[in-house]
């Protein structure tokens, strides 16, 4: 047993002090790429909103889909975290730490989209200064700042243990500024019993917390449209349509950071192909539940054809946007349900596939969200068509190569995997083994931690 | 002899270009000075449609065809800003007349404004007109939305309090981490 718990702390500490030359050279490249979007919106900046695709018709694009799509994925350590915390699923163990990671980064770089849609960041204290309650982008500023700020909490309070293990357990050649950095996150902590009483307190609290925080985020993210009188927007299933795209989005995304994960910091002991196939099997669920929320979205409209609801329809669906809708139908629901369903493709090789393109078709999907509403001519006017410049592409780019450098920096400075958590359990798992062998009559489920734990695990 | 002569018709061809200026002149002045005159009914309920109609007439009394008519309401805007409110626009017919509807959404009296901007042959001119404006009751909303009793954004106010007092809790056990005493 000391030697599984001992091998379990050198391999989840190992990647903070040893560095290799990929990850060098994975780092510079997204920081390249990073670097670019930076100059992109530099140019931005200078040249004002001009330098994009968007005009008077269309004026949300790349940006908004990709606030919508960031704040979607965000919704991973959510759900992995705390719902599962709180049903107490074991298998979720090893893999929160991950999904808190994505949730704080894609709120990070989520959140700065509407401010660079606007095309003066200079006049974002006016929403303040002069917004007014009854605005939406008020609404949004609230609840993802309040969101972010629940989740960065949320993602520190059990790093804590884990930090004060790097303090103890890092060797003493770590730099001095390291080391003082484990001093301090670690907030002195020994492990007594009044710091644990302290510290479960305040996890069950959060664990709770954050779940209708997450949901309400979601919800207000869908207001900015559904507040908006426009044809493909007037819709009252936009809140729970957007939260179960969301976790949809954010349950592909875990899967895709956790094998990436795994395989370079060879986690494979502890992330088995039991955590992705429990997830494979909730990303089938959300592909159910996506289905179910798009038949609604266009049967409704459909039926009634009100003038502006027809004409979004038929670009969507036989239209210029058609394309975009039908790799959304087939990548996004048809071929992952195939990979999910069929037990032979049902496998970390096929999950992740299939993550990759429920990812990019959510991706569309948020674009079909946006621009196709816009397009609906509210006056007589000519056809417009919104092309994205290489300033947004840029931009966008960068935005996807910040959050991964955000997650690959996160990884060299915490350990990856919960190790506290995955050591109760295997505690618990050998006393609960233990107790089976002296009395196999009885059963006492969770051991003695689970009585201090918030929720056991 | 030859130079009296030429001196007469110097002094008739002179006479003869400022007759026909002041001729011309003369002319263009009666017609170059426009009349509006806006008609309304003194009274009317609030919800219908008022008929207002405007006559335009040069200086001598004679309809303007085709001339574009601005009709305006006197308003105020925010308690600070106050103006003339564009409310729409006609042109006059083979008499000179512009007719516009407009439904009024307040009760009280109302200033209507009627006003020919001019073109390059007629002068600006204008007429004003007061309607009373008779109901009981506004069909202009001072405040978009429902009025639920007890809803409001104090309950946003609340919730938000609510949430980041909590964070404030679960900062305070994170503090009872960091000064907590050492196990005896």
């Amino acid at each position: 047993m000391n030697e599984a718990l001992e091998r379990l702390e050198r391999t989840v500490l190992h990647p903070l002090t040893h560095t290799t030359m990929t990850y060098r050279i994975v780092v510079l490249a997204l920081a390249a790429v990073a670097g670019w979007g930076l100059y992109a919106f530099s140019i931005q900046m200078r040249n004002g909103l001009v330098v994009t695709g968007m005009r008077d018709y269309i004026l949300w694009g790349l940006y908004i889909s990709n606030f919508v799509f960031f704040i979607g994925i965000s919704h991973a350590g959510t759900l992995i975290s705390a719902i599962l915390r709180v049903t107490k699923a074991e298998w979720r163990v090893s893999i929160t730490r991950m999904a808190e990671f994505i949730t704080v980064v894609a709120l990070t770089v989520g959140g700065v989209f509407p401010i660079i849609d606007m095309g003066r960041p200079d006049r974002v204290p006016s929403i303040l200064w002069f917004g007014r309650f009854q605005s939406p982008i008020v609404w949004d500023i609230l609840a993802i700042s309040t969101y972010l700020t629940g989740s960065a909490i949320y993602l520190f309070l059990p790093l804590i243990e884990d930090l004060a293990i790097c303090r103890d357990k890092l060797p003493k050649t770590l730099s001095p500024w390291r080391r003082l950095f484990y001093r301090v996150l670690s907030v002195g902590w020994r492990g007594t019993d009044s710091q644990k009483k302290s510290l479960f307190t305040a996890m069950g609290i959060m664990a709770i917390l954050i779940i209708p925080i997450a949901v309400s985020v979601h919800t207000v993210v869908s207001f900015i449209f559904a507040m908006t009188l426009r044809s493909g927007w007037n819709s009252t299933v936009y809140g729970i349509y957007f939260v179960a795209g969301a976790i949809f989005s954010g349950i592909a995304t875990i899967i895709i950071v956790m094998a990436i994960l795994r395989r370079a910091f060879h986690l494979e002991e502890y992330i088995t192909s039991k955590q992705f196939v429990y997830l494979g099997y909730m990303l089938g669920a959300f592909v159910l539940i996506m289905a179910y929320f798009n038949l609604l979205e266009f049967l409704v409209p459909g039926y009634k054809n009100e003038e502006g609801e027809g004409f979004l329809l038929q670009s969507m669906l036989a239209g210029k946007y058609a394309w975009m809708y039908w790799a959304y139908i087939v990548a996004g629901l048809g071929i992952p349900a195939f990979i999910i369903l069929n037990p032979r493709t049902r496998n970390v090789k096929g999950l992740v596939i299939a993550s990759i393109l429920v990812n990019i078709a959510m991706w569309l999907e948020r674009f079909l969200v946006v621009v196709p509403a816009l397009d609906v001519p509210l006056l007589p006017r000519e056809a417009v068509t919104y092309v994205p410049t290489w300033v947004e592409w840029s931009i966008i780019a960068g935005a996807f190569a910040e959050f991964s450098l955000i997650i690959a920096v996160f990884a060299k400075l915490f350990p990856v995997i919960s190790i506290w958590e995955v050591k109760e359990q295997m505690e618990q798992k050998e006393h609960v083994a233990a107790e089976a062998e002296t009395s196999p009559a009885t059963t006492h489920g969770f051991g003695e931690r689970a009585k201090t734990s918030p929720f056991g695990t | 002899m030859r130079t009296r002569l030429f001196i007469l018709v110097i002094v008739a061809a002179l006479l003869a270009v400022v007759g026909s200026v002041g001729l011309a002149l003369a002319d263009d002045g009666g017609s170059f000075n426009t009349k509006l005159s806006l008609a309304v009914p003194s009274s009317t309920p609030l919800g219908q449609s008022v008929r207002l109609e405007a006559r335009l007439q040069d200086g001598s009394g004679n309809p303007i065809k085709q001339g574009t008519i601005v009709f305006y309401i006197s308003t105020g805007f925010l308690s600070g800003t106050s103006g003339l409110m564009p409310i729409g626009s006609a042109a006059t017919n083979d008499l000179g007349v512009a007719v516009l509807e407009h439904e009024p959404r307040q009760n009280g009296q109302i200033e209507v404004v009627a006003r020919f901007l001019g073109d390059a042959r007629h002068g600006p001119s204008q007429d004003v007109a007061k309607i009373s404006i008779v109901g009981n009751h506004q069909l202009y909303e001072a405040e978009a939305g429902i009025h639920v009793p007890f809803v409001g954004k104090w309950i946003l106010v609340l919730v938000l309090g609510f949430i980041w007092g909590t964070y404030l809790f679960v900062v305070s056990r994170v503090l009872k981490i960091a000064t907590a005493p050492p196990e005896k």
